[in-house]
């Protein structure tokens, strides 16, 4: 797949850890292959595959919220595991991961809103078509968002 | 561009520059998959087109056929088309129509159109001869025929934008003449900004309002076609586009079911769930209320295949990632009440990864096709509807099928099940194959595809459970390693204090397991059969321990665990079989002490102290033999791979095998 390596990146900042981010992306192509073999020329599926990857995210992160219940790992997780994984070294930056873990605390679509904006670098009608919400949704998320991000961060929006 | 925004952008291009092109795991292709979008129409139109083709023919007194001697069930190797996606049948056109895809973008994808007059459980003489016509789509992914008016409408798919009427009397098996001449595509609007994968996939009929329901892919559109003026007959209707109306805050999964009864839309959602619409304000001629969603019925996993039983007043869903099938009453979950929506619902096996599915009123038969058993199984819809739910979570039968089956229809003048795939088509009887007698079932799959003991789903192996997803990784050094079961992550529970896991669990079984050691299994409250014993656990001496369950080759469930308690190990696990099995533990070709056994809800626990430390056992295996019909034998074995003192053992491999036998 062409952009295995661009889609591991955006599963990896919404589910945290490198292995189940490739484990999703694993899936997504597994589940999609058939399909994909089919696009007709002059068509482009990784908006779709796009939207894939993010539904194998939120499945992925319904799962940990039930044993977070238990283990009180709560929005600590995100950093937890990039800090257990091999991926420590790229983010040992204090500040990056003090907005990677704010960033994990926001609600799911929040999260979503802002990972396809700021570092897939869609457009608000590009993520209103991935997520299938109105660009509308899209704008007052993403402004909710990084509100919230800059209340945890101590900073202005 | 504000700090933080400066500050998020930075960070997000940091954290995933971790991953590098070179550093990846490589993509693999599993060898058996579904191999197109699991949503389901057709077995809609199936279940629909059985009530009425029966209320039909009691009305008018039409004398049976005569019978003749069967020769199902037969297997044909015809060509029915690369991407087979669903299956609809019009009698009065004696014909099956199959909606079929291409993968060659030159050659274009379309209709298989199969004589169900010369094709079916009494003779196959016309099974070799398939039409094939072209409908205007290259993956065109459903199809359903509106018998009133003998029309065809066949969604050509997501990379499409139309749908296209046909006329079922020039175009059928014995005639093409119509096919070209008389066909006509409606227009329906996808979402602005598509990926152009958002086309029209699902296709639902209700005829007594004269509606067609369209679903798009990832989509959260609904769209409506009017039948009256869009049909065989009359065509003016057909110019103007669908109307279509935004229906989810979230994209709707390609599923859609219509219960004309109660004129309610289903439509299955990504996120598990099913939209609840009134059709009686969101029908051919008035859409105002299509926007509008009644209910949210949270559903057992991905809704794939819907399926209505009027006689008995249920939907069934199939959901190909969870092996489940929910069981939601159209009585109290539809347009005029919704008061069960919320459920607690009840949930039944559909064997592993069941997609496509069809009913037979006359055998009270689901034909559900196992995607990841390579088997049809059969539901008995007189033992599991809402009204009746008993029976439900019993272990289906099942025949083998070939790989991957995909596609059933019913007819139910003929009494035949047809299973199509891309190369063949299988003919079966429904009076001598179904939920209450496998004489007439096919023994083995067609030549030349997987037999259904060929190997598991491909899926990850976390623990002892094939899941379709993937293993999750969480927790720190010395903790269980996570297990997913039924959407719990269960042996990361396993070994906590039992009393906040069991809260909603009632207790079934209790016994001594030896050296001071107490044991009680417990059910999940309001969740029938053995699923709820699986979804409740076990407690040892006051600590919770997960029952999760791996599917054996043909469709039954089994499970092995290991728990160490210090200086003797104990196993347990259980085997879901409606008859008490009995259980035999080796280890290294030893015997093991027989276990104690308890038989409940259709699921044989065992529970034994082992002679060491758990920890000293590098593999343990099972098996387990039924005295009484069907007869069963199955083992599993597994090695494990860690062992961590007082906590349940990591299992790092499992294999199994076992087939239901038929008697």
């Amino acid at each position: 797949m062409r952009r295995h390596a661009e889609l591991v990146r955006l599963a990896l900042l919404m589910v945290g850890d490198r292995a189940t981010a490739e484990d999703v992306v694993q899936d997504v192509f597994a589940r999609l292959h058939a399909r994909r073999a089919e696009a007709p020329a002059g068509t482009d599926p990784l908006p779709y595959i796009r939207a894939a990857v993010l539904n194998g995210c939120r499945s992925q992160l319904r799962r940990r919220a039930v044993a977070q219940r238990f283990a009180g790992l709560n929005s600590r997780l995100f950093e937890q595991v990039t800090q257990d994984s091999a991926e420590q070294e790229m983010i040992r930056s204090q500040e990056r991961a003090q907005v990677l873990a704010a960033l994990a605390a926001l609600p799911l679509r929040r999260r979503e809103v802002l990972v396809l904006r700021y570092y897939v670098g869609l457009s608000e009608s590009e993520i209103a078509s991935v997520l299938g919400i109105s660009p509308g949704t899209v704008k007052s998320t993403a402004a909710r968002g990084l509100a919230a991000l800059a209340r945890r961060l101590g900073e202005e929006a | 561009m504000t700090a933080v925004e400066d500050r998020l952008r930075e960070a997000l291009a940091t954290a995933a520059s971790a991953v590098r092109e070179d550093t990846l795991r490589p993509l693999t292709i599993p060898e058996r998959r579904p191999r197109r979008w699991p949503r389901r129409l057709a077995p809609v139109a199936a279940a629909a087109a059985v009530l009425l083709i029966v209320a039909v023919e009691v009305g008018i007194g039409r004398p049976a056929p005569p019978r003749r001697a069967a020769v199902a069930p037969a297997v044909v190797n015809v060509p029915i088309g690369q991407i087979p996606a669903a299956a609809a049948i019009d009698r009065a056109a004696s014909t099956m129509y199959v909606a079929a895809g291409s993968r060659d973008a030159g050659a274009g994808g379309g209709l298989a159109m199969v004589n169900v007059a010369a094709c079916n459980a009494s003779t196959v003489r016309g099974c070799t001869r398939v039409g094939h016509v072209p409908t205007g789509g290259q993956v065109p992914t459903d199809v359903a025929v509106d018998e009133r008016t003998h029309t065809v409408y066949v969604a050509n798919g997501p990379n499409s934008s139309t749908v296209a009427v046909l006329d079922a009397a020039t175009c059928n098996a014995v005639t093409t003449r119509g096919c070209a001449k008389d066909r006509a595509l409606v227009s329906v609007p996808r979402a602005p900004g598509g990926s152009g994968w958002n086309g029209p996939v699902a296709l639902a009929i209700n005829p007594r309002t004269g509606t067609v329901y369209v679903a798009n892919a990832v989509s959260t559109l609904l769209s409506v076609i009017d039948a009256r003026t869009c049909n065989a007959t009359h065509l003016s209707g057909c110019h103007r586009a669908a109307a279509t109306t935004p229906i989810a805050r979230r994209a709707v999964f390609p599923s859609l079911a219509v219960d004309p009864v109660t004129d309610t839309v289903y439509l299955g959602t990504w996120d598990n769930r099913l939209l609840v619409v009134d059709g009686r304000t969101c029908d051919a001629t008035d859409v105002s209320g299509c926007g509008k969603v009644l209910a949210t019925v949270p559903v057992d996993g991905t809704p794939a295949g819907l399926v209505v039983d009027q006689a008995t007043g249920t939907l069934y869903v199939t959901s190909t990632d969870t092996s489940a099938v929910t069981v939601i009453s159209t009585r109290t979950c539809s347009a005029r009440d919704v008061a069960d929506c919320a459920g607690p619902l009840v949930t039944t096996r559909g064997g592993p990864g069941p997609l496509d599915a069809a009913g037979d009123r006359a055998s009270r038969t689901f034909y559900v096709t196992g995607t990841a058993s390579n088997a049809v199984a059969m539901i008995d819809a007189a033992a599991c509807s809402a009204a009746h739910p008993s029976g439900c979570g019993r272990i289906p039968a099942s025949f083998p099928a070939g790989s991957a089956p995909q596609e059933v229809a019913v007819d139910p003048g003929t009494h035949t099940l047809y299973l199509a795939s891309a190369g063949t088509l299988s003919v079966v009887s429904t009076r001598t194959c179904n939920a209450a007698d496998v004489r007439g079932c096919p023994a083995q799959s067609p030549a030349g595809t997987v037999s259904p003991n060929a190997g598991p789903y491909p899926g990850y192996v976390c623990g002892s459970e094939v899941v379709a997803g993937s293993c999750p990784t969480f927790g720190s050094a010395g903790q269980n390693p996570a297990l997913l079961c039924n959407g719990i992550v269960t042996d990361y529970e396993s070994g906590l204090p039992a009393a906040p896991l069991i809260a909603d669990s009632v207790r079934v079984a209790a016994g001594p397991a030896g050296g001071g050691l107490a044991w009680s299994l417990w059910a999940k409250q309001g969740t029938a059969g053995p699923f709820g014993i699986e979804q409740g656990g076990m407690v040892l001496n006051g600590n919770w321990y997960a029952l999760c369950g791996a599917p054996l080759k043909a469709g039954s469930i089994a499970d092995l665990e290991l728990i160490d308690t210090g200086a003797r190990g104990v196993v347990y696990g259980f085997i879901q079989h409606p008859r008490q099995v009995t259980v035999t533990l080796s280890s290294a070709g030893r015997l093991m002490p027989a276990p104690a056994e308890v038989f409940s809800r259709g699921l044989t626990f065992f529970i034994a102290r082992l002679p060491r430390s758990a920890c000293s056992y590098r593999s343990m295996a099972l098996h387990a033999q039924a005295a009484q019909g069907p007869a069963w034998s199955g083992s599993i074995s597994v090695t494990f791979s860690t062992c961590a003192a007082g906590r349940l053992v990591g299992v790092g491999q499992a294999s199994s095998s076992g087939d239901v036998r038929m008697p």
